[in-house]
């Protein structure tokens, strides 16, 4: 007893004093939670002032380091841009005509005392000397400024003779420009200067002299191992891109019924093809060439970029220059700044392969920024390999044409190949449906039930001597075979209406679909024909109407 | 492309005539290796139904006519549609696609 009252009290001690923990780790667990709360807060502060304290540190670097190259810019080539500015001036005023020539001298000599090196200044002095008529003095100028940078000198000289209708003296520097160019890595200027010659700005003598070189450049490319396989592949699937989608629910039964309808869906697409490349080379070639007005500004522009562009010398500095304006710009985030200076240099930098910028120009003017006149151009200079892919697409689509078309009802299957076989797969089918109509009726039997129905009626019979026994037997076995029957009878007529409908409607599904397949396989022969036709007119362009003669005039189709 | 119209016109049935075919095609392709000869040559058949197209086979020299709906045996059933069509006289098969000959012996290779 007195046992019992020490565990009693002992317990309500324990029970108290384990409350009592219970709650301090309840609200130690609280406590923690709110910790970790807190410290993953703290923690997202810390890296934000982290970040936002680097990209400070950036922006104040970036400033910083703007300031020196700049500094840099101005020591070593702060009369640059002096000199760019009294080139464009120079260049309006002899569009103007309003200044005299002595000023012009004055301007320019200052020039190459002030910034040696620099392409432009010796060139505007030989500008300025050609004015006076001073030939000594134009001459030694030139040299200096082909030395100091051919490729510039060359193509300045061609834009400003251009300007002052020169002609034949542009076309001398053109021809120069041209020997600077590598065919595989072309600049900007040159899209532009094709574009502007095949327009006519330059003169009818510009395009022989463009073709000749652009003749030149594809011989040396043709010798490479593989390049004519590269150009035929390239054609090939700029003239695939122009396969027009199928048309829905030309064919609707054989669509349904034919799992080769894939394969003669995109035959007739193909087949729809040729008429397509037709046009498109028509549209090209007919038609008159009109100027777009822009290309004259393009061409002026091309002047104005040359004079007021950096120099090479500068160009590192010039380049570090921005890419740092753009880290202050972007508040000293260097990831974002890495982005956008990487964007702006895949931009200037862009070259163009001279074969790719031929197909893009003739198949996709719009992108290109081709005139009708370029394009003429492109598809003249590349003829012999537009018309071999031509002919590789032709018999590639060929190739496909489906010589036979199977034809699937149910789990029946037939072959349409000439068109007559009508009668045949009608029959066949007819034939298919009887034979699977028996197995169905016979796997539902009956045959038993009936079997039990005479036995029945055999125990009725026996009853005549047997007595009443026997006929209330042979009664329970007759009906009993005959329920049997009756509940079999009602799936057999289900069966027989079913395949009833189904022999009824085969006739015209197989009429359908032997029609559809010769009126696809007329279409198929009718477009195929065209395919003669196209090769024809690709064949009958000759390159020399479009590279040595004025434009405007509309082709002869066929000679 | 004449020893090839040669049997387009009926020599099939002559062994002696195939072998001289088969002589004319190779001093045609003398320069060329066995391996880069082509594998077969596809055309039309002239014999009618049901016949469709025929084979030359240059390693055994065999002539084979097939029926509508006969497959041609490996790369040469890619070639049945192109060999059915007016265009090309025949096509020949090789193990990296068709060459198809025209009337005038200008090719396109697919």
């Amino acid at each position: 007893m007195a046992d019992q009252l020490i565990s009693r009290a002992d317990l309500s001690g324990i029970e108290r004093r384990l409350s009592a923990v219970m709650g301090e780790i309840s609200s130690l667990a609280s406590d923690q939670e709110r910790m970790a709360t807190a410290l993953a807060r703290f923690h997202g502060e810390f890296v934000a002032f982290v970040a936002a304290d680097a990209k400070q540190k950036q922006l104040q670097l970036a400033e910083t380091r703007l300031v020196k190259v700049r500094q840099e810019l101005e020591e070593r080539f702060g009369f640059h841009g002096e000199v760019r500015r009294r080139g464009t001036g120079i260049l309006q005023a002899l569009d103007a005509g309003v200044v005299t020539h002595q000023s012009v001298q004055d301007a320019t000599e200052e020039m190459m005392i002030s910034a040696p090196g620099y392409w432009l200044a010796p060139a505007l002095v030989a500008l300025a000397a050609w004015i006076r008529d001073e030939r000594p003095l134009a001459e030694k100028a030139l040299g200096e400024a082909l030395r100091r940078d051919d490729y510039k000198t060359s193509l300045y000289f061609a834009l400003v003779l251009r300007r002052h209708a020169r002609r034949s003296a542009a076309l001398a520097w053109l021809g120069r420009f041209y020997a600077h160019q590598d065919p595989t890595a072309l600049d900007r200027e040159f899209v532009v200067l094709l574009d502007a010659v095949a327009g006519g700005i330059f003169g009818p003598e510009a395009r022989a002299v463009t073709s000749a070189h652009i003749t030149d450049w594809l011989t040396h490319l043709s010798e490479r191992v593989g390049f004519v396989e590269e150009q035929e592949r390239r054609w090939a699937e700029a003239i695939w891109a122009l396969t027009p989608s199928p048309l829905p629910g030309r064919y609707p039964t054989l669509e349904r019924v034919s799992p080769t309808w894939d394969k003669l869906k995109w035959s007739l697409a193909a087949g729809h093809l040729h008429g397509r490349v037709r046009d498109h080379f028509a549209g090209i070639f007919e038609g008159p060439v009109t100027h777009s007005p822009r290309l004259q500004e393009d061409v002026d522009g091309l002047l104005t970029r040359l004079v007021s562009d950096f120099d090479d010398q500068e160009l590192p500095l010039r380049a570090r220059e921005r890419e740092l304006e753009i880290v202050v710009e972007e508040g000293g985030d260097l990831d974002a700044a890495r982005r956008r200076n990487d964007a702006e240099q895949r931009v200037f930098a862009e070259k163009h392969d001279f074969t790719a910028l031929l197909t893009n120009a003739a198949m996709h003017p719009a992108t290109a920024g081709a005139s009708r006149a370029t394009q003429r151009f492109a598809v003249a200079l590349s003829k012999a390999w537009v018309i071999r892919a031509y002919d590789r697409v032709t018999a590639s689509a060929r190739a496909a044409y489906p010589t036979e078309l199977v034809v699937k009802v149910e789990g029946w299957q037939g072959v349409i190949r000439t068109g007559n076989e009508e009668g045949a797969l009608t029959q066949s089918l007819d034939t298919w449906l009887r034979q699977r109509e028996e197995e169905e009726l016979a796997k539902l039997g009956g045959l038993l039930a009936r079997v039990v129905m005479g036995l029945g009626a055999a125990l009725i019979l026996l009853a005549l001597v047997g007595g009443v026994p026997l006929l209330i037997l042979g009664a329970i076995v007759l009906v009993g075979g005959w329920i049997s029957w009756s509940s079999t009878d009602t799936a057999r007529k289900g069966v027989r209406k079913k395949y009833e409908a189904a022999r009824a409607d085969a006739p015209r599904v197989i009429k359908a679909a032997v029609a559809e397949a010769v009126d696809a396989r007329a279409e198929l022969e009718r477009e195929d024909a065209r395919a003669e036709e196209t090769h024809a007119y690709l064949d009958a362009i000759s390159p020399d109407q479009y590279t040595l003669t004025r434009d405007a005039e509309p082709r002869a189709v066929i000679a | 492309m004449e020893a090839v119209r040669r049997l387009d016109a009926g020599a099939v049935h002559d062994a002696g005539a195939v072998e001289q075919v088969v002589a004319a095609i190779h001093a045609e392709f003398g320069d060329l290796t066995f391996v880069e000869l082509p594998l077969a040559w596809v055309s039309r058949c002239c014999l009618g139904e049901p016949y469709e197209v025929h084979t030359l086979d240059v390693a055994g020299a065999i002539v084979e006519h097939y029926k509508r709906g006969q497959p041609l045996p490996g790369p040469a059933e890619g070639a049945r549609a192109l060999a059915l069509h007016p265009a090309y006289a025949f096509i020949e098969v090789h193990h990296d696609g068709f060459v198809c000959v025209r009337a005038d012996g200008s090719v396109t290779r697919t």
